[in-house]
């Protein structure tokens, strides 16, 4: 039933229940409206908002990113919530695909951060804080500068005052 | 990056201080990378999950930006406050050959990890101890962490007894201030030439300091509140608060007290007698500010937990949602110079008994230096 990926045609048949979503570089996605909705705040405000039948744009989501958001409302709108005797085989298959989620490379995951950020979609946006901070924890400094790839902007006078502003306590 | 998106649901709910020279907006900083320009609300989200000492301060270290952010963000008292331990507390034969204290630290969120030694020097810590507040160890003649120049004390200038930093050094309501036993303030502003020396004129004696809400409040013997105008004129620097008492009159003698700011409330914790023989009650008052102001007495701390020392006069702190590393909630972790270095009490008649040796109370008396402290090690 899922109507994945990127199409060329934005003005293409409108099915019942999809919406479209145009991602910053231009691709457009057909999805199905219930699940982005149900995840994503943004797209559910644009939805109200009436967007009719012209594609929701989505400025700042990259259509990499904006696919892997998309697949993950599908899948939690699909298993999440469930009661009953399928819950449990429900929440090990979230898991699992939440797992392997959070293995994307940095830069995917940078990216997936502030496509969550931008759709409003909690449960990403919480996922990929926590693969963020386990990315952090126990890393030095200069671990920290690689891996995130952000430039020392100290003077070696400031960082020298920053060390020692907190190796009393720690060293 | 993303300047120009018409929405951030969580965009910067911190202010960075720009009086620091740090702001993340500097432009004068080199190339920008995407992930020093996160939104500072998803950063800080990502702070919350960093559950050690070392690991925000190592963050805290990366750059300007994430520096101002660290020391910024209220939310990152998710982390309890390390205790800063005198090893001659711990039972071993050899403490009484050493003049000098040496201290452990010790980390509740990771009790099974081994107590360090401190590298302060034997030199410092001869020194005597005032206060440890914003990641500072205030100690007569010096300011730790990078050593702070402070001018030289107008005499006189002995009985000191306590010491605090109203704010992190690089803010600018930053001050020092040094209370005497003879009802004096000393204050001194980062980068001023001299002292200002106070007399309080309020008998009987302040006991506590707490920068809250912008202010600076103080309690004195007998649990009257004060509002200190640091910048006010020399002879009305303190300001009695009316605060009325809520359900119950005030205890005739508390005694040990302590106050506590958790976030945007003021907490009033204190050691009361109780009815049963040999034991004390611990109570928490919250600060209802809606006026007139009130002391309610609180039936359960919530989610947190509070951390005090058998010394009245070092600070308190509060640490919310304490089961995320392992700590227990509506708990106040007291630290004494028994065997354990912390005992967990609760609030209630009665929660105390006298005769555990494990809970060495109200020991103002002995000197700052040989009690307990908890602190949070990063300037925030």
């Amino acid at each position: 039933m899922a109507t994945t990926g990127a199409s060329d045609g934005a003005s293409a048949a409108k099915k019942e229940g999809l919406v479209t979503l145009m991602s910053g570089d231009g691709e457009i996605f057909e999805v199905e409206a219930a699940a982005v909705a149900a995840l994503s705040v943004t797209i559910r405000h644009a939805i109200e908002e009436g967007f009719g039948d012209r594609p929701i744009p989505l400025p700042i989501v990259g259509a990499r990113a904006l696919a892997l958001a998309v697949e993950y409302c599908r899948k939690h709108h699909s298993l999440g919530g469930g009661a009953g005797e399928d819950s449990a085989a429900y929440d090990d298959e979230l898991r699992a695909f939440d797992h392997n989620l959070a293995k994307v490379d940095r830069d995917t995951l940078f990216d997936l951060i502030e496509a969550a950020n931008y759709l409003e979609i909690e449960g990403l946006l919480n996922l990929m804080c926590r693969t963020v901070a386990e990315m952090m924890k126990g890393k030095s400094v200069e671990e920290l500068r690689r891996t995130f790839d952000v430039s020392n902007d100290y003077t070696p006078e400031e960082e020298e005052e920053v060390r020692r502003e907190v190796s009393w306590a720690l060293d | 990056m993303q300047s120009g998106a018409k929405k951030k649901p969580r965009s910067s709910a911190t202010t960075t201080s720009s009086g620091a020279g740090a702001s993340a907006g500097d432009a004068a900083v080199g190339v920008r990378h995407a992930w020093a320009e996160l939104p500072d609300a998803l950063l800080v989200s990502i702070l919350g999950l960093l559950l050690s000492h070392r690991d925000l301060l190592s963050f805290s270290s990366v750059c300007r930006s994430w520096r101002v952010l660290a020391t910024t963000a209220a939310p990152l008292r998710h982390l309890p406050p390390l205790l800063l331990r005198p090893s001659h507390l711990t039972p071993l034969l050899r403490r009484h050959r050493n003049p000098n204290p040496t201290f452990n630290l010790l980390d509740p969120s990771s009790p099974h990890s081994v107590a360090r030694s401190s590298p302060l020097s034997p030199q410092t810590l001869s020194l005597p101890f005032l206060g440890l507040s914003h990641g500072r160890l205030i100690l007569l003649l010096s300011v730790t962490g990078a050593e702070l120049r402070t001018p030289p004390l107008p005499p006189p200038n002995t009985n000191l007894h306590f010491g605090l930093l109203t704010a992190p050094l690089a803010a600018p309501e930053s001050s020092l201030l040094l209370l005497g036993y003879d009802s004096f303030l000393f204050q001194w502003r980062p980068g001023s030439p001299e002292w200002l020396r106070t007399p309080f004129r309020v008998a009987p004696t302040i006991t506590h300091i707490v920068p809250f809400e912008g202010r600076v409040l103080a309690m004195d013997d007998a649990e009257r509140l004060f509002v200190i105008h640091l910048a006010g004129d020399a002879d009305s620097c303190v300001t009695e608060l009316e605060v009325s008492w809520v359900g119950q009159k005030i205890a005739p003698f508390s005694l040990c007290r302590y106050l506590i700011v958790c976030g945007s409330e003021l907490l009033l914790v204190r050691f009361v007698p109780s009815k049963m023989m040999l034991h004390l009650g611990i109570e928490a008052l919250r600060l209802d500010r809606l006026e007139p102001w009130r002391w309610v007495k609180m039936e359960s701390l919530g989610d947190r937990a509070l951390f005090i020392g058998e010394n009245y006069r070092t600070l308190g702190f509060s640490c919310d949602s304490p089961k995320k590393w392992g700590g227990e909630s509506n708990s106040i972790y007291y630290a004494g110079s028994g065997n354990q270095p912390w005992s967990v009490l609760r609030l209630g008649d009665a929660a105390i008994d006298l005769s555990d040796p494990e809970l060495t109370l109200i020991k103002d008396g002995s000197p700052l230096s040989r009690t307990p402290k908890w602190f949070y090690p990063m300037d925030m």
